[in-house]
Formats: C-alpha cells, sequence, structure tokens
C-alpha cells in the first residue's frame, strides 16, 4: 500500500507506505548499507563506489513515490485518499561510518549546504511537488534504524501542516504589521540577547522564548530570504560555520553525541510568491532533558497540543552557550 | 616574485606592472563570497532508482588558510 489518506478532522493526509515495514534495522557496522562497496566486499552497499565526498539517492524504502500507483482504498467523500506520489531522498554526509555532522570540517558543511540548495532546487521544480522538505534523524532515541551519517529529504505533492501553520502566520504579521515575522523575532532574540547561542555574520542560532524542548535550537538567516537555494556564496559559509559551533556545542552538553531531529522551513515550490512571508530557517530538537531523562510528547502534548516544560530556554541557553563557548576556544 | 613589475614607459619613465601573484590573490579573493557548487555525477542504479556522487573542485589556497585559522 502506497497512498495518502484525508484525516478531516485535523485537516492533514497522513501518508500509508506499508514496505517500510521491512526496511533494514540497525545492521552490524560491516553491513552497514550507506557505507561505501569495498573493493573485493562481498557485500554490495547502495553506494557501488569505494569511496564518495557526498551523495543522494531515492530511498529505496519511500514513504512516497514519483510514480505512485492509484490507491488501494478509494476512501469516501468524507475520508478520501490520493496516490502517496512524491519522491524521498537519502543524503549520505561522508563515507566515514563514524563521523556525524557535527564532526565534519566546516568545509564538508559548506559543501552539503550546496548540496541541500540543489535538491531544494531540483525537487521543486517537479511539476508535482509543493514542499521539499529537508530533515535529519539522529540518534537511536529518535528512532534511526541506520546510524551512518546522513539526512532525508521528502519531496511532498502538498504543504505539510507544520509549515503551512507557520506561513499562515506569517502571512498574518506581515498583513497587520507590513514586516517579516522571523525577521521581528530574530531582532527581538538579538536585542534580548539571553537566548542567543552562536551569532555568526548572516546567521544566529537562539533557543526561542517558547521552546518546547529543553535544547530546541532554531537558527536563523538575518537577510530575509525564502529558501536555502538564494543564499549567497558567503551565508552559506556562515550556515556551516554556525552549524558547526551549535553542534559541537550539543555534544558537549552530555557528554556524548546527542540525538536530534532538524529541519528546514522555507517557502513551498508550489509557485506562489512568499516573499517576505517564508524566511529560510533550521530547527533542532534534542529529545534530552538531562543526559540520562527524555522529554516524551504525552497526554498535554500529544492530546492537546500544549507543550508543558519544566525549565525555561534562558536556563537551558546559558548551559548550552557556554557549552558552544568552551568547545571552540 | 614580488607584487608589482616595473617596465618602461617610453617616456623615461616606468609602469607599474602587476605579477601574477596579484591576479592569483585577488582571484581567490573574489572567488570567497561567490556562489560555487560542487560537480556531481548522476548515475542510474540497476534497480531504476538515480544516485548523484557531488564531489567538490579543488579549493584556493586562500580559502585553505582562512579556515586554518
Amino acid at each position: 500500500v502506497n497512498e495518502l489518506r484525508w484525516d478531516p478532522t485535523k485537516k492533514e493526509w497522513v501518508a500509508y507506505a506499508t514496505h517500510r515495514q521491512d526496511r533494514t534495522f540497525l545492521p552490524p557496522k560491516e553491513y552497514c548499507p550507506l557505507c561505501p562497496t569495498k573493493e573485493g566486499n562481498a557485500f554490495p552497499t547502495e553506494v557501488p563506489r569505494p569511496s564518495y565526498e557526498i551523495v543522494v539517492f531515492e530511498n529505496r524504502f519511500p514513504s512516497l513515490v514519483r510514480s505512485a500507483p492509484d490507491p488501494e482504498d478509494e476512501g469516501s467523500a468524507l475520508t478520501p485518499t490520493a496516490p502517496g506520489r512524491g519522491v524521498c531522498e537519502v543524503v549520505l554526509y561522508t563515507d566515514d561510518h563514524n563521523a556525524t555532522l557535527a564532526t565534519l570540517e566546516v568545509e564538508r558543511i559548506r559543501n552539503l549546504v550546496d548540496v541541500w540548495a540543489d535538491r531544494y532546487e531540483e525537487l521543486g521544480s517537479l511539476e508535482f511537488v509543493r514542499y521539499v522538505f529537508i530533515f535529519e534523524n539522529k540518534g537511536e532515541a529518535i528512532g534511526v534504524t541506520l546510524s551512518h551519517p546522513h539526512g532525508q529529504i521528502y519531496a511532498y505533492p502538498f504543504i505539510p501542516p507544520r509549515p503551512r501553520r507557520e506561513l499562515d502566520a506569517a502571512g498574518e504579521y506581515r498583513q497587520r504589521r507590513g514586516a517579516c515575522l522571523y525577521c521581528d523575532l530574530l531582532s527581538q532574540e538579538h536585542r534580548d540577547g539571553r537566548r542567543v547561542l552562536a551569532r555568526g555574520e548572516h546567521f544566529t542560532a537562539f533557543i526561542p522564548f517558547y521552546a518546547r524542548f529543553p535544547y530546541e535550537a532554531h537558527v536563523y538567516a538575518t537577510r530575509c530570504v525564502p529558501t536555502i537555494a538564494a543564499l549567497s556564496g558567503d551565508e552559506r559559509r556562515d550556515l556551516a560555520r554556525v552549524l558547526k559551533r551549535l553542534l559541537v556545542g550539543y555534544d558537549a552538553l552530555f557528554g556524548f553525541s546527542l540525538p536530534y531531529m532538524m529541519f528546514m522551513h522555507q517557502a513551498p515550490t508550489d509557485g506562489a510568491d512568499y516573499d517576505g512571508v517564508a524566511h529560510f530557517h533550521i530547527e533542532f530538537y534534542p529529545p534530552n532533558r538531562t543526559a540520562e531523562k527524555l522529554k516524551y510528547l504525552a497526554g498535554s502534548e500529544t492530546g492537546a497540543g500544549v507543550f508543558v516544560m519544566d525549565v525555561v530556554p534562558e536556563q537551558t541557553a546559558r548551559e548550552l552557550r557556554e557549552k558552544i563557548k568552551s568547545s571552540s576556544s | 616574485m614580488d607584487l608589482y613589475d616595473l617596465e618602461a614607459d617610453g617616456a623615461n619613465g616606468f609602469l607599474r606592472v602587476e605579477t601574477p601573484v596579484v591576479r592569483a590573490f585577488r582571484s581567490a579573493a573574489e572567488n570567497l563570497g561567490k556562489d560555487r557548487f560542487m560537480n556531481k555525477v548522476r548515475e542510474t542504479q540497476d534497480d531504476g532508482r538515480y544516485i548523484i556522487f557531488y564531489h567538490s573542485e579543488d579549493e584556493p589556497e586562500v580559502e585553505a588558510k582562512e579556515e586554518r585559522e
């Protein structure tokens, strides 16, 4: 089954891809399917070369497929279905199995920014793609099935609900105030300073005033730029530097490689004009609230959509900022 | 090699002429802020899925120095 089902109670699509049940789950290192295929190795991986720099390929177990079949279940007028059409890609950051985004050189991260930008442009130019979603799930706590350093890209045939809500909020703010919501939020963070984690020439990492996770961090472009593809060379380099500082700080926080979800929000690719509304940014969500304890989405968070926090962002930002400073010096 | 050579201007004076060192430095400095992009090679796997290999160009000397700093 590869189809979308409409939830009219929340006005959201749910993707069903039952073949994913059989995907590779945490194989031993010597059978990592994302490592290069070594010469003379009887185990061919996803990458038929003995080494590589950065690689992108179509996911063997995609949630959405380019040539999606008609839905097996027709649904109803109330709960319609649609083909699960889209593109799912895997982005391999390096051929070093033991690396993470945090351990990569700034120059490699800078190259990765180029690759993300290229994928945004290519996938976004496909007629059926409305939103290019670039993300990374890192660590077993997040549920990753392969530990090799990699991210993913989903090219959706619709604008997903969370980016949609953000765009609606930014659109309303622009109508009311005539300004970019994200530019104003960033200015407020710069003026306050207590939640700023790392500030570069073109990008700033901070814990938002309204963080839902203790060490949630957002990375905003200073310029009101709608997409990663619109970043200049200087901005891309600065983004790489700020990401490196943030991630090294994350790993210094508890003395282990911190798990997280990372994703990018930017302009949809549906042909509409998002200038001054979409503002390219990256969000990180580590699940840890301490070294040993994770924050779970429990009743209030899942059922009511209300996050309850037991620590304020000003405190966690101070801790993380100190770690970033001591790691950089 | 110095930054500039002096050449006779034909009127009892000299012209200051840039050496290749100046041109190399200027080119590297201009490229620092410019968009550049990785090379990519697209192939098709046996099962029809595509795979794209991205690889970077050689970095200018000035960029490499900046990173070390």
